[in-house]
């Protein structure tokens, strides 16, 4: 009968495996882990926007493109208003306590880290509800868990979930696993939790039925979170479930990035 | 000389369609996302490759992926090893003839038991997570495997049709009765 497999040879490999195992948590791969991780940062400098890009040139002839591209400036420069207007407000917010507070309040000036994204996670997690991003900044960089990514309009698209030296793992926030604590713009006392749903907006749970929410109206962190600073636009919202018999009402907000669009991000130190 | 530069040439070109895989391919529109390069590679290591060849290379891309990855540690090692001895002993014991049939069945075989050892050792790992749900249950899982299979199917057709114009390695030996 033909021998199927080379046992000793597969024992040799689990025993490797099992020493591999052993050295990863003792730290002792870091050399290595770094060797292959810049070399996929490099990689994500060059192959991801070509990805993106293709992806997002496949879609309609180039009329329908040049009309989806001029879509997509004018929502970038509506998004940089409402950024503009939330921080308005958020200073407005900050000025009315510092006349309370007389030579307290010091406008924060956050510093930030600039992280290319090159790579995300449908390989696996191909539940559309758990997708993340990696980007080519990590511990070294002084990123922590927990702390914000917003793009370049100032617009919180999600958070560090988990770090490498040199890379980190970013939860959007469409996925159903990225919580963060927000607040209504207009109102700063409607409190709330904000979480992904299905992969493609946020919704916003247990509003007191007292707080008039509206349509477009828009949602901010609230900075009840230790490493993500109060004011960064989460979205806005789009709908608004209220019934007379609930105590609570429902938000849905939409996010505004767009995936195609998430190449550079910043990484808020607080 | 030439052997171990052969396999340091392979090595680069492995780590090559890795860091493909993780920036590139993850990049694209669905479903085209779930195209698994590294796995075809392997797939065709084992059909095609020499005799323990596909066990180092298994274990390799399966390192690469765990070191860039957040997950456990030894997940994909695992997995791949799996995915690859199971593979070869169903080329060994049912599929020894190298026809386009072979290739298909090996590579839909090889994709269903990669999806099923990561999903498996992944849920029984995050088992203590509230938020983690038996993967079978599913529909993403089973939605993500049939265009997985799709795709990596007709990538395996164009691959066996492109070696099989370039070399004599994929064609049957006939004997000519003179």
């Amino acid at each position: 009968m033909q021998k199927t497999f080379n046992k000793k040879k597969i024992y040799s490999i689990l025993l490797i495996l099992i020493l591999l195992v052993f050295l990863y948590y003792l730290n002792a791969l870091k050399p290595l882990e770094k060797l292959v991780i810049s070399g996929i940062n490099k990689g994500g400098e060059v192959f991801y926007n070509l990805g993106s890009n293709w992806g997002s040139s496949f879609s309609g002839s180039e009329e329908e493109r040049e009309l989806k591209e001029g879509k997509q400036r004018l929502e970038r420069e509506l998004n940089e208003m409402l950024a503009e207007k939330a921080k308005w407000q958020e200073v407005q917010r900050e000025n009315d306590k510092l006349r309370s507070y007389l030579n307290f309040f010091e406008e924060n000036e956050y510093n930030k880290v600039m992280a290319r994204v090159v790579a995300s996670d449908n390989l696996l997690s191909e539940d559309i509800n758990q997708s993340n991003i990696y980007l080519n900044k990590g511990l070294e960089d002084g990123l922590r868990e927990g702390m914000a990514v917003i793009n370049e309009e100032g617009i919180l698209v999600g958070k560090i979930l988990s770090l490498h030296d040199n890379s980190a793992q970013v939860c959007l926030s469409i996925n159903e696993d990225c919580k963060f604590a927000a607040r209504f713009s207009k109102q700063s006392e409607a409190l709330g939790i904000v979480q992904g749903s299905l992969g493609l907006t946020i919704s916003m749970n247990l509003i007191p039925q007292e707080h008039d929410i509206s349509v477009g109206d828009l949602v901010v962190s609230s900075g009840l979170e230790k490493d993500i600073p109060p004011g960064l636009i989460v979205g806005e919202v789009s709908s608004v479930t209220k019934q007379s018999n609930d105590i609570w009402q429902e938000a849905t907000i939409e996010p505004l990035y767009s995936l195609n669009e998430l190449d550079f991000l910043a990484v808020v130190i607080p | 000389m030439t052997k171990y530069f052969k396999l340091a040439l392979q090595i680069v070109l492995s780590y090559f369609l890795i860091v493909l895989q993780f920036t590139f391919i993850s990049s694209l529109s669905a479903p085209f996302n779930l195209i698994n390069l590294p796995l075809i590679l392997l797939i065709l290591i084992v059909i095609l490759g020499r005799k323990d060849y596909y066990l180092y290379f298994a274990f390799l891309i399966g390192f690469v992926f765990d070191i860039f990855s957040f997950d456990f540690f030894f997940i994909y090692i695992i997995s791949f090893l799996i995915t690859t001895i199971s593979s070869r002993y169903l080329q060994l014991r049912f599929f020894t003839n190298i026809s386009i049939y072979s290739f298909i069945v090996i590579t839909a075989f090889a994709t269903v038991i990669f999806n099923f050892s990561y999903q498996s050792i992944d849920f029984i790992f995050s088992v203590y997570q509230s938020s983690s749900s038996f993967f079978l249950t599913e529909a993403w899982f089973w939605r993500t495997l049939a265009y997985k299979l799709l795709l990596h199917s007709a990538i395996v057709v164009l691959l066996f049709y492109a070696i099989n114009s370039s070399s004599r390695r994929l064609r049957p030996y006939l004997l000519d009765k003179k």
